[in-house]
């Protein structure tokens, strides 16, 4: 087996609702993997659960690590960004990367300190004194100088402005990302970053709908702009997903089920968020 | 689990309560040094001579009463410290698993690799160890403090020729803390299960863990006196059986602890004191402590994030 995590048939219930659904994933080495799908598909639930920070059923090896039992060995070589606000208020700058030299074995806090000079953060401040964008750079510095194999982001640029969103990204490409890494990333602005994915995997109700390669479904799924004359003829092919606007209508086409689609309009490739758009409608109206 | 996963927790814990573990002991030792000295400053003349006079009297034979003498007026020093860290103790272990689930940063602390048993473990030893030293090294501190100024303050003031800064130093100061400090291992067994269960409310309490800490106990014990009072039960378990644990103002040997305190220590009230509250530490109670310590890991470990 030569993925970093891997994921079969993970269930969890939290008050007899169903919260997971026989969760199947694979993240191989050099990954990226965005997890999409929207509030409350269980992306945060699966994301604890890989780390080992929930109960759940089914299994889970993270870097041969069951996560249910060894979690913090797990953690030597898995990094975790969970949400910016979760660092201590009271935390100084400098005792935070005190403490990471501290207890983990693989944080280079040289590493740290030449990131954190690159920003405005000043060394002796406490987390609370700090914009929403720096806590996100002094978290971004203290996990980026783990030499970690796998990272995990659970929608880690939630309630940032648009320019620290792209310097996360940017930073997350040239500072940690390499062929033998793998992240996996869930977020709501998938706009974003869907030119960083390498994997998609979008989930709802927590359930899996499609977890294939970001190549694979650009190849896959195909908009039509379809004219009104075409419109039904279009609705014909049974597409996935149908949005109008000024009398043109941009549909959604599973290429491998639908031929001939030139005839019906111009064709595009989709956006990732199309096709998450045309998979969630598609399976609300099944 | 190495040295310096137990020193970065300690550290930790320190930089996130320094108001709590430092600042309050620093405080009452400036406090109790400034109404000391003001008090010292304030002295009518009666007073200093009958000081001078005992003074006087104070030579080589008579150190060991001098010595005696001197604990009886430093040792109430620790009193302050001990009432407060009571109350500190109590509300440090209320707040310092509840905090982190508060302000979310659990799932910062977890996202590192330090097991769930080391976390807790650790802040148990800050609570029942590292919090209890810190009091009272502050006392000592005190101690030696007002010890070192009486010294000087009479030699400078009272103009007489004895060597007071020997005397007051000759009063085994830093034997009777060492004494003290070796109370707090009974003192930590016999209270581990009330520091366990404040660690459970901790981790339990979604809200107002202070309330949680009391309210099971004080509805038990509610209904008791209710079924015994109306319903004419004898129904009073839980009361007689805290009452019985937590009951020391009548121990044998309580009484003249600080007057014999420099004595020789197999025979001490500091020896009787030590030995009394090891009586009070048992297997049920330790298995109960252990039982909460249990369910607080089991709690962190599966229910931190929901």
């Amino acid at each position: 087996m030569t993925s970093l995590v891997y994921v079969e048939g993970v269930s969890k219930s939290y008050r007899k609702k169903p919260i997971l659904n026989d969760v199947s994933l694979a993240v191989e080495p050099g990954q990226i993997l965005g997890l999409v799908g929207p509030n409350g598909a269980g992306k945060t639930t699966c994301l604890q659960a890989i780390l080992g920070l929930t109960a759940y059923e089914g299994n889970i090896h993270v870097l041969g690590h069951e996560p249910k039992n060894g979690r913090h060995k797990m953690l030597n070589d898995v990094a975790y960004v969970s949400d910016v606000a979760v660092l201590p208020k009271w935390l100084k700058v400098s005792q935070a990367l005190s403490y990471m030299q501290d207890v983990h074995p693989k944080f280079d806090d040289r590493k740290a300190r030449e990131f954190l000079a690159k920003t405005k953060i000043p060394p002796h401040a406490k987390v609370k004194h700090l914009s929403k964008g720096m806590v996100t750079q002094l978290h971004l510095a203290l996990i980026l100088a783990i030499d970690a194999k796998v990272l995990i982001l659970d929608e880690p640029t939630l309630g940032l402005d648009i320019v620290s969103r792209r310097q996360f990204y940017k930073h997350l490409l040239e500072d940690f990302y390499s062929e033998e890494k793998a992240i996996i990333v869930t977020t709501h602005q998938i706009e974003e970053i869907e030119n960083i994915l390498t994997h998609i995997a979008f989930i709802n109700n927590g359930e899996i709908l499609l977890s294939e390669s970001a190549d694979y479904i650009r190849d896959k799924y195909k908009l039509v702009s379809v004219t009104n004359d075409k419109f039904e003829l279009a609705k014909t092919r049974k597409p996935l997903f149908t949005a109008s606007m000024m009398g043109m209508h941009s549909m959604l086409f599973d290429s491998a089920e639908s031929h001939n689609l030139s005839e019906l309009g111009n064709i595009v490739t989709p956006t990732l968020a199309d096709v998450f758009v045309g998979l969630v409608g598609q399976e609300a109206g099944a | 689990m190495n040295s310096t996963m137990i020193y970065a927790n300690i550290k930790r814990e320190i930089w996130e309560y320094k108001k709590t573990l430092i600042w309050v002991p620093t405080t009452i030792t400036l406090l109790i040094l400034a109404f000391s000295l003001l008090a010292v400053f304030k002295m009518d003349a009666y007073q200093l001579e009958r000081i001078e006079e005992v003074l006087l009297h104070a030579n080589s034979a008579n150190y060991k009463g001098f010595e005696q003498m001197t604990l009886v007026f430093l040792l109430p020093l620790y009193m302050p410290f001990i009432v407060i860290l009571f109350f500190v103790q109590f509300s440090y272990f209320t707040s310092c698993l509840f905090d982190e689930r508060r302000d979310l940063s659990v799932l910062f602390w977890r996202s590192l690799p330090v097991s769930d048993a080391v976390a807790i473990g650790n802040k148990l030893f800050v609570g029942a160890i590292v919090l209890p030293l810190i009091f009272l090294l502050s006392a000592s501190v005190l101690v030696l403090v007002c010890s070192l100024l009486a010294g000087v303050g009479t030699a400078l003031f009272l103009h007489s020729d004895i060597p007071v800064l020997e005397v007051f130093m000759s009063a085994n100061i830093l034997t009777n803390l060492g004494f003290i400090c070796l109370h707090l291992i009974p003192i930590t067994l016999w209270l581990f299960p009330l520091y366990a269960w404040l660690m459970l409310v901790s981790m339990f309490a979604k809200k107002a863990p202070l309330l949680w800490a009391f309210l099971p106990v004080v509805l038990i014990l509610t209904l008791e006196y209710l079924a015994e009072g109306f319903l004419h039960i004898e129904m009073s378990f839980l009361s007689n059986m805290l009452f019985e644990y937590f009951q020391l103002l009548d121990i044998k040997g309580m009484k003249n602890i600080s007057l014999n305190m420099s004595e020789d220590a197999s025979s001490s009230g500091a020896y009787v004191v030590f030995t009394t509250i090891f009586e009070k530490v048992g297997v049920v109670p330790m298995l109960i402590g252990c039982a909460f310590m249990y369910c607080t890991y089991w709690l962190r470990v599966n229910r931190s994030h929901i």
